[in-house]
């Protein structure tokens, strides 16, 4: 459970220090060590805070390589290549943990402070609400095949196609998860979840009455990624958290009408609205 | 704290025992046999939790499945997880073999039971539309004695049953399908699994040389009790599954049924559906497999 990013944070610093990923350890977020980095929100961490901790992952790569140049090479540029520092003049290399024992003898732990920044070309005018509010976006194409069933109107979906660009995939594995995650989010919000206000209270007030999809609901899904690097970021990374519950729905309302003619602009589609508008017709 | 933690346990051993357990005042309990209805009730506080539950899980008495003087004869604890798998069931009541398939998920089906689900006296049982197209009969036990009643009459309302207060359901005699008939389920819920039905129904027909010769139906979720629909099945006695049989039981059906809107469907779709589903098992009974 969870975005993964205790996953992906570990591996973008990892690939921006060119070090294997078992040698970072991601703490949880305390301001006592860092500056507050603002909320989890609008689907920002992995282009945000993965973005800052790649430039800072490569500032402390290029300090460490600075150290072993001049404590080892004379001067001659070190190369960190996952296990080793090179001397990129005489290809001699010596093993990180003798550069890093070294150096946190000799200077103590190395730190490196980063801030994020928008690309220049993004312009954003709070006074005046004019120009770009984000600097990028993702965006999906979501594909519904949906059966009514005729004699009772029940709707089925049986299979969803879909195609994301989320700029740099950073964890394919992950990213489908939480895809697969969002339409199924999604597909309780086409189809089922409902919460009304009844003398002020919601009328849902429990997991028996406010439905959410089982195993057997959800459909087979068929994700692919096509990837278009963000270019106002060293990563390149955009963020998926909620673009995949975005496109389903309407993707349903579409193949419905498609499927009975009558169209259903109010979530959720169900077969009690499906025969309300189509009345007599059945 | 638990719902149950004031609440006093007895298990008896046999089924006597817990009958002589239910006739006295002192030992008397709520009956428990898997708990997947009310356990649920009383930990939201739907029903009180009781003083005292007598816990009638693992009676072996209960638990049987079989054919006795012509009748399937059905134990009030065969879980749903049995029934859906039992070869005697699905040869000679086959809806209900669908519909315990069909109850809650994998894991309310392995504990959950047939006499709890009838015992539980809601509109919405899974269980009894097929146990009225098989005229079933409750055996209700007691140290009185063995009382049979017909299902219709020992389920009086919602939440009402013939039941007195030192009595069990130990057992249901249904009718096996007769050579050469058909029987069907359908279960309309919000969602595939889990669901608590916005309407259900089985059905049990014949069709000789061309006329229909049986027809049975019952629909849940439309009344306060699962109900057979005797004014459609005799109509249908007789006639011929064509388009005016089918456009004439459905429209009848949807006159004659009175649902209710609730949470999980309007009156307005149930009544439609309902008509939809008994034209929908006439489809059934005339297709050729």
């Amino acid at each position: 459970m969870g975005q993964g990013t205790f996953t992906i944070m570990p591996q973008i610093v990892a690939d921006g220090l060119s070090v294997n990923m078992n040698r970072v350890r991601c703490p949880n977020p305390d301001t006592k060590f860092v500056p507050d980095s603002g909320p989890t929100v609008a689907s920002r961490t992995t282009m945000v805070v993965g973005s800052t901790l790649f430039d800072a992952a490569i500032k402390l790569k290029a300090q460490m390589e600075a150290y072993a140049s001049e404590a080892f090479f004379g001067g001659a540029p070190a190369e960190l290549n996952e296990h080793f520092f090179k001397n990129t003049y005489t290809n001699e290399t010596i093993p990180f943990e003798r550069v890093a024992d070294r150096l946190i003898k000799e200077k103590g732990p190395q730190r490196v402070y980063n801030q994020f920044k928008l690309p220049p070309q993004i312009r954003w005018d709070q006074r005046t609400f004019v120009g770009d509010s984000y600097p990028s976006y993702s965006w999906g194409c979501n594909v519904a095949e949906v059966e009514v069933n005729p004699l009772t109107l029940e709707i089925k979906v049986k299979k969803v196609t879909s195609f994301w660009d989320i700029g740099r995939v950073i964890n394919p594995v992950l990213a489908k998860g939480q895809i697969e995650g969002g339409l199924t989010q999604a597909l309780g919000f086409a189809l089922m979840e409902k919460m009304g206000i009844k003398d002020g209270l919601f009328d849902a007030s429990r997991m028996q009455t406010y439905v959410v999809p089982t195993a057997l609901d959800t459909p087979e899904m068929s994700i692919d990624f096509l990837e278009f690097p963000f270019t106002g970021t060293a990563l390149g990374a955009k963020g998926v958290g909620e673009v995949p519950i975005d496109g389903l729905a309407p993707a349903i309302a579409n193949a419905v009408e498609s499927a009975t003619g009558v169209r259903i602009n109010e979530l959720p589609i169900t077969p009690e609205k499906l025969l309300s508008k189509l009345g007599a017709v059945v | 704290m638990s719902a149950l933690e004031q609440t006093e346990l007895l298990t008896p051993n046999t089924l006597d025992e817990a009958l002589r357990f239910l006739a006295d005042e002192n030992t008397r309990g709520t009956l428990l046999c898997g708990g997947t209805d009310l356990m649920v009730q009383w930990e939201a506080g739907v029903r009180p939790a009781p003083a005292r539950v007598i816990n009638i899980k693992g009676l072996t008495e209960l638990s049987e499945i079989k054919m006795e003087n012509g009748a399937l004869v059905i134990g009030a604890g065969v879980t749903h997880a049995a029934l859906r798998h039992s070869s005697l069931v699905i040869q000679c009541a086959p809806s209900l073999a669908e519909a315990a398939a069909t109850v809650g998920g994998a894991q309310i089906q392995a504990l959950g039971t047939i006499g709890g689900s009838i015992g539980n006296a809601s509109p919405a049982s899974d269980m009894a539309p097929s146990l009225l197209v098989a005229d079933a009969i409750a055996e209700l036990a007691s140290v009185r004695g063995i009382r049979k009643v017909p299902l219709p009459k020992f389920i009086l309302g919602y939440r009402k049953l013939d039941l007195a207060p030192d009595e069990l359901i130990v057992r249901f005699h249904l009718a096996p399908m007769p050579v050469g008939a058909k029987e069907n389920w359908h279960k309309l819920g919000p969602r595939a699994a889990q669901a608590i039905s916005k309407v259900m129904g089985s059905y049990r027909g014949k069709v000789e040389s061309g006329r229909i010769s049986l027809f049975a139906v019952a629909l849940g979720s439309v009344a306060p009790t699962a109900v057979r629909l005797p004014e459609i099945e005799q109509w249908l006695i007789g006639r011929a599954i064509d388009a005016e049989t089918l456009k004439g039981a459905e429209k009848r059906t949807s006159d004659i049924v009175k649902p209710i809107a609730d949470i999980r469907s309007t009156a307005e779709y149930r009544r439609w559906v309902s008509g939809r589903l008994v034209r929908g098992f006439l489809e059934h009974l005339a297709s050729p497999s």
